[in-house]
């Protein structure tokens, strides 16, 4: 196989791997409504989570997966870990 | 930004900040002016408020199929059809300069000094863009569901709905305190994803705008299809640009890319990227354009 095929297949496979990144992101997302829409069925709850099949779950989790992420964000030491996650996938 | 850049920024988009306050005037209650007015024209004598014209329901009517809704309440039904023929004709206004949803929570983030590497900040507009219409995609499906009973019976907006959660707050803290009974866990958990994480820990602090609001991606597919006929659009002239990143930093949609190109379906029009370039690259423009 010549070096521009080689090119040519990796960056048919790299541009497939982007569009299967964007499609998963946005099936990510598009399924995330039903479960908002069935998270939010106690409409009215007024905070008694002890009587909601979740427990508090929702109230509880959601600020702790949001501030993991912010601090991954905000963390050199984690950020540099995912990126050489990220290269080491990439490479094989 | 130094306290002079923010003393700039606040002088260059004036308009906009105080179209801001129009905004609210006009749609939050106590005040609710405009409302109000179309209220009174058509002789209805109760007192309409945010949560009450309510620009999200009709999408879920159409998509729900309940049409009947859509006749039933000409307001919302008219004031929707409006935002969206603005949207076609000179992009969505209406959420950058009017909507108090978005404005308070960008209003609040512009405010705040909080360090930008505690921001969430998605710079590829692609990601961006699947995001936004697979929630887009998302709020149908269940209207859908809902629409051929195989949901619940109330529909998708008034399960995450930062307009009640506003109209709320405005309300607890100028009218009557009985509006603290609203505060369930629900309402909770939108004020967080609405005001903390998509306000005040979101660069630009639109995170609800571009994540989650219908009618936001709704105006920016319209948007995009009246860019294309040549109508109002924001363009960059590449000949001008000098590639210093200036308008990646201003726009609170994260509707420009690394390598500087607008993404139309994020784009609200704002010129805060026009005011802020200082190469003038960037430009509003109306019709076709002659490429040199």
């Amino acid at each position: 196989m010549g070096e521009g095929e080689k090119k040519l297949i990796q960056s048919i496979i790299k541009q497939f791997r982007e569009r299967f990144r964007l499609f998963f992101t946005f099936v990510l997302s598009a399924s995330s409504m039903p479960a908002i829409y069935l998270l939010r069925v106690p409409q009215a709850c007024g905070l008694s989570c002890a009587t909601c099949p979740f427990g508090g779950f929702c109230i509880i989790a959601l600020p702790i997966i949001i501030g993991a992420a912010l601090f991954t964000k905000s963390s050199k030491k984690v950020r540099a870990w995912a990126k050489a996650l990220t290269n080491h996938t990439n490479t094989k | 930004l130094s306290l002079e850049g923010k003393k700039q920024t606040l002088l260059n988009n004036k308009y906009r900040y105080l179209s801001w306050i129009l905004g609210f005037l006009f749609f939050v209650g106590p005040f609710a002016f405009l409302t109000t007015l179309v209220y009174f024209a058509i002789g209805n004598i109760s007192s309409p408020d945010l949560h009450t014209i309510c620009l999200r329901m009709p999408l879920d009517w159409v998509f729900s199929g309940r049409i009947y809704n859509l006749l039933g309440s000409p307001v919302m039904t008219g004031f929707t059809i409006i935002v969206l023929l603005i949207a076609l004709f000179a992009g969505p206004l209406f959420c950058g300069w009017l909507c108090p949803v978005g404005s308070v929570s960008e209003a609040i983030s512009r405010v705040l000094p909080i360090p930008k590497k505690f921001k969430l900040h998605i710079r590829d507009t692609n990601v961006t863009r699947s995001l936004r219409y697979g929630f887009l995609t998302g709020f149908i499906l269940v209207s859908i569901l809902v629409g051929i009973g195989y949901a619940g019976v109330s529909g998708i907006c008034c399960r995450y709905c930062p307009s009640s959660v506003l109209q709320n707050l405005v309300n607890g803290l100028l009218t009557q305190p009985s509006a603290l009974d609203y505060w369930h866990t629900g309402a909770i958990l939108v004020l967080l994803f609405w005001l903390l994480i998509g306000g005040i820990f979101t660069f630009g602090g639109r995170g609800w705008c571009i994540l989650f609001c219908p009618l936001g991606a709704a105006s920016g597919l319209i948007h995009t299809i009246g860019a294309r006929l040549g109508f109002y659009r924001t363009i960059k002239n590449e000949k001008y640009c000098k590639e210093c990143g200036s308008c990646l930093d201003v726009c609170p949609m994260w509707a420009i890319g690394v390598g500087g190109s607008i993404e139309r379906t994020l784009c609200i029009n704002c010129k805060e990227c026009v005011k802020k370039c200082p190469a003038h690259a960037l430009n509003v423009v109306w019709g076709k354009v002659k490429k040199s």
